[in-house]
């Protein structure tokens, strides 16, 4: 009877944390939304500025642009076609060739809104875990899901990281109610889609679930074969385009990573060493190849730690998620703004965890910082693929928070491995003197 | 439905309404590139603010009548003077002294029973339509929403002295808050009203006495009307010979524009056409008035119902004037007695708080001139009024007529009880 009260009280002050999580989180994205509006309002409209002081998306001559590039996959030859060869892994084209069936503002529209619902739904589901309660909850739902800058910004652009994203909340979904081999299944289609999931693999680990790890590369092949196997050209064709990396040739893409001063609103650490290369005057005297070059061993390098951390010292999962998410976020040197949505993956299973630090609140107010629009300055000499001065501090912001927070997780876990192991030692001080 | 619920489902209409709202003005005026009043749902960026610098324009030699001929009461011009002192950011000034109060007033009645309710609060307070209009134009009216608030608070609490106080300064600034006088007679609070009566006549004539000219000319121009009848823009509104409506909830704005996109009204009115309108607003004010007196019993259908009145009937009424609809709400929501209606007011409350604008009218134009930017919004926000004062006129008056034949159904059982026993 005393065990089942003491529950109740803890379930209550978990819920009231949860609840103050979910408030709070609310609240940030409520206010930097509508500050957003009116201030772009106020730019756009009453000054009469052009883009990008109009708007926190990207130039909106330019939307839905990332979802209509499908139409160049209608015949089912994405790589080997003389116009524009796919940048794109092979399941993306076979889902575009699927956009292709119908009219492709028809399928914009059915794939916006099958995402939306499915969005909101697994919002529910994670945070709330009940079906039920989802009218109820529908005022935070609301401004959690699409009232945030990583969301618009990807429905904006149309492109199908909203799908890696749904596959991705999927996975973890059933990776945190343990059922693993169901989750490879989503897993496997995320990294199927674009390469960088694979870092989640590294999730099962810990865990010794090694069979799922072989699970997911093993679906995922399937997958990418599968997808070749339908392309016009022949499947050995295709697959040595892929294999030599050609789909990353498109022209944009390699003058992101050039020596113009051309860079991606988007969150690579490489994005932030070209935007300071620009605005110092360093980037003339840089040889970008061979930066580039570096950048790509050091980042691999650099994850290695950050992937022996999450399996051997970490044991709570949001901060592996996290951990592995600000990765896959920062280290590849073309990373969009749109995948900020796989943000929602660790600030998910923040908002539900019940570990405690007294850092909770920091990282509460640094995760809705992250998805809120926050371009309230641009940097003068920089440039996007927009052909305009359309880089603000929201990319610096962004990549800063994420930074700082991964650097908090692994201080405060070694600090408290550390203080547990000196603890329990007897070659303590206190243990020499005694 | 509980107090917690109430505020839930209206804090998720507003925001849904809001986002929507952006979305589809975003959608149309820069994806679609259509200029104004496709990208927005307040009124001309490039007029915004417009409101405040009039009055301060009118107020600021203190000759407002005699010189500028302002369409404003003489409080406001000595309140539109004061910040004309305010060498610079004086509208800033303005912004806050209404946000502030209006948040603070949120806070008090829409926090819930836990702590958590900031998110609910800000939507509430500064993403609803009437708000973001009112802050647009920046008009003195949303000053005198606060202040009608304070009455509402007092008045509530049954301080009646100083909500008749507050009520005289409100009803000097513009005269038609001057209904909710009405408020005192069902409490028979007779010395409050004319307390009431005889500040905001005070506080006229002191204002008028500050005024270059001299206060007879001043008052001529005053108790002639001239300060509404030399208002171009304001006469073209009323008038039926053209195509200009105001974009607001006057019940004239409804028949102009009914007149305008159907088809001319019959000869008899549209010759006399203000004097019928002026006729239809005393009769429909007439009933108000006696239905608040003698029928409703709720405190906040009377509110509700002198609140739509005092929107509908004026000839001038702009869409500002919807800010007062959260006077009425503020009690609804904390009205405890269940009714099987309430969510439907509730929804009704809801619809009023959100953009609408998702279709213009093509005949009909307003004061943004050559822009047909009058939206079914209008129609729908008068409407909605209409038929929300219908349900509450008809439930209670259902409800006092029952309770009448109760009261005479146990009064002729007692008289029998009496003669038997006699």
């Amino acid at each position: 009877m005393i065990k089942l009260t003491h529950g109740k009280q803890r379930n209550l002050a978990n819920q009231m944390d949860r609840n103050f999580k979910i408030v709070a989180l609310t609240a940030i994205i409520l206010v930097g939304f509508s500050l957003s509006i009116i201030y772009h309002y106020y730019q756009g409209n009453i000054l009469g500025k052009p883009y990008p002081y109009t708007t926190f998306l990207f130039t909106p001559a330019d939307r839905f642009a990332d979802f209509f590039d499908a139409r160049f996959v209608a015949d089912l030859n994405p790589y080997l076609n003389s116009i524009v060869p796919s940048a794109q892994y092979p399941l993306v084209n076979v889902f575009d060739y699927l956009f292709t069936l119908l009219p492709l503002n028809i399928s914009l529209e059915i794939y916006i809104i099958l995402i939306s619902i499915a969005f909101a739904f697994l919002t529910n589901a994670f945070l709330w875990g009940k079906a039920s309660r989802f009218l109820r909850n529908l005022h935070f739902i609301l401004p959690i899901t699409f009232l945030t800058y990583p969301f618009l910004f990807t429905v904006d652009r149309g492109n199908l990281e909203l799908l890696v994203f749904v596959f991705l909340l999927l996975f973890l979904y059933f990776f945190a109610q343990e059922m693993y081999t169901l989750s490879t299944i989503f897993l496997a289609l995320a990294i199927a889609m674009k390469i960088v999931p694979a870092v989640l693999l590294f999730l099962y680990l810990p865990k010794k679930k090694f069979r799922e790890v072989v699970l997911s590369l093993v679906f995922t092949v399937l997958l990418t074969i599968g997808s070749l196997l339908l392309f016009k050209g022949g499947f050995g064709a295709n697959f040595n385009f892929l294999l030599h990396g050609s789909n990353f040739s498109f022209a944009t893409l390699v003058s992101f990573v050039g020596p113009e001063n051309l860079v991606q609103r988007g969150v690579s650490f490489f994005t932030i060493f070209k935007i300071i290369f620009i605005e110092t005057g360093w980037l003339a005297k840089m040889n970008m190849p061979l930066f580039l070059s570096r950048y790509i061993k050091l980042a691999a390098l650099f994850f290695i730690p950050i992937a022996a951390f999450v399996v051997f010292v970490e044991k709570i999962l949001w901060r592996q998620v996290a951990l592995l998410v600000f990765s896959m976020l920062l280290l590849p040197q073309i990373s969009a703004d749109y995948k900020m949505l796989h943000l929602y993956l660790p600030m998910f299973m923040f908002i539900i965890t019940e570990d405690r630090s007294r850092l909770d609140i920091f990282y509460l107010v640094a995760f809705g910082l992250l998805m809120i629009p926050k371009d309230y300055a641009y940097f003068p000499h920089v440039l996007s693929d927009a052909g305009t001065n359309d880089i603000s501090i929201s990319v610096m912001i962004n990549f800063s928070l994420m930074v700082i927070m991964s650097f908090l997780i692994v201080a405060s876990s070694l600090k408290s491995i550390f203080s547990k192991h000196f603890h329990h030692s007897p070659y303590t001080i206190a243990g020499l003197l005694k | 439905m509980d107090r917690n619920t109430k505020i839930n489902i209206l804090s998720f209409v507003i925001v849904a309404g809001f986002g929507f709202a952006v979305a589809f003005h975003y959608v149309l005026g820069f994806y679609q590139g259509l200029p104004y009043p496709y990208n927005t749902f307040l009124f001309l960026p490039k007029a915004h603010f417009l409101d405040f610098f009039d009055v301060i324009r009118d107020s600021q030699g203190l000759n407002p009548y005699i010189g500028a001929k302002s369409a404003q009461y003489p409080f406001l011009i000595i309140i539109g003077y004061l910040f004309s002192l305010i060498p610079r950011n004086s509208f800033q000034i303005y912004l806050l002294l209404i946000c502030i109060p209006f948040l603070i007033f949120n806070f008090a009645y829409f926090s819930k029973d836990h702590l958590f309710s900031g998110t609910n609060i800000f939507i509430i307070t500064f993403l609803s339509y009437p708000f973001l209009f009112a802050m647009d134009r920046e008009n003195f009216e949303s000053l005198l929403f606060i202040l009608l608030l304070v009455f509402m608070v007092f008045y509530t609490k049954k301080r009646y002295l100083a909500s008749a106080i507050i009520l005289s300064f409100a009803i000097s600034m513009k005269i038609y808050p001057a209904i909710l006088l009405v408020l005192f007679i069902p409490d028979k609070k007779y010395r409050e009203a004319a307390i009431c009566i005889a500040a905001a006549i005070a506080i006229t004539i002191a204002s008028l006495l500050c005024f270059k000219g001299g206060f007879l000319p001043n008052l001529l121009f005053l108790i002639q009307g001239a300060n509404i009848g030399s208002n171009g823009i304001f006469t073209d509104f009323i008038s039926i010979g053209n195509n200009m409506v105001q974009r607001g909830v006057s019940l004239l704005t409804l028949i102009k524009i009914f007149s305008i996109e159907t088809g001319p009204l019959p000869a008899i009115i549209r010759n006399h056409f203000l004097t019928f309108y002026m006729g239809l607003a005393f009769f429909l004010g007439i009933l108000v008035v006696l239905y608040v007196i003698f029928i409703e019993k709720e405190e906040w259908k009377r509110f509700a119902i002198l609140i739509f009145a005092m929107l509908l009937l004026p000839p001038i009424s702009a869409d500002y004037k919807l800010l007062y609809i959260f006077i009425p709400l503020y009690i609804f929501i904390n009205n405890k007695k269940p009714s099987k209606t309430e969510i439907i007011y509730l929804l009704m409350f809801c619809l009023l708080l959100i953009p609408k604008d998702y279709s213009f009218l093509p005949n009909v134009i307003s004061d943004a001139p050559t822009y047909h930017d009058i939206s079914i919004s209008v129609v729908i926000n008068i409407i909605t009024m209409l038929l929300m004062s219908t349900i509450i006129m008809i439930s209670s008056i259902g409800s006092y007529f029952s309770d009448l034949h109760n009261m005479t159904g146990k009064r002729v059982i007692s008289l029998e009880i009496t003669e038997n026993e006699t």
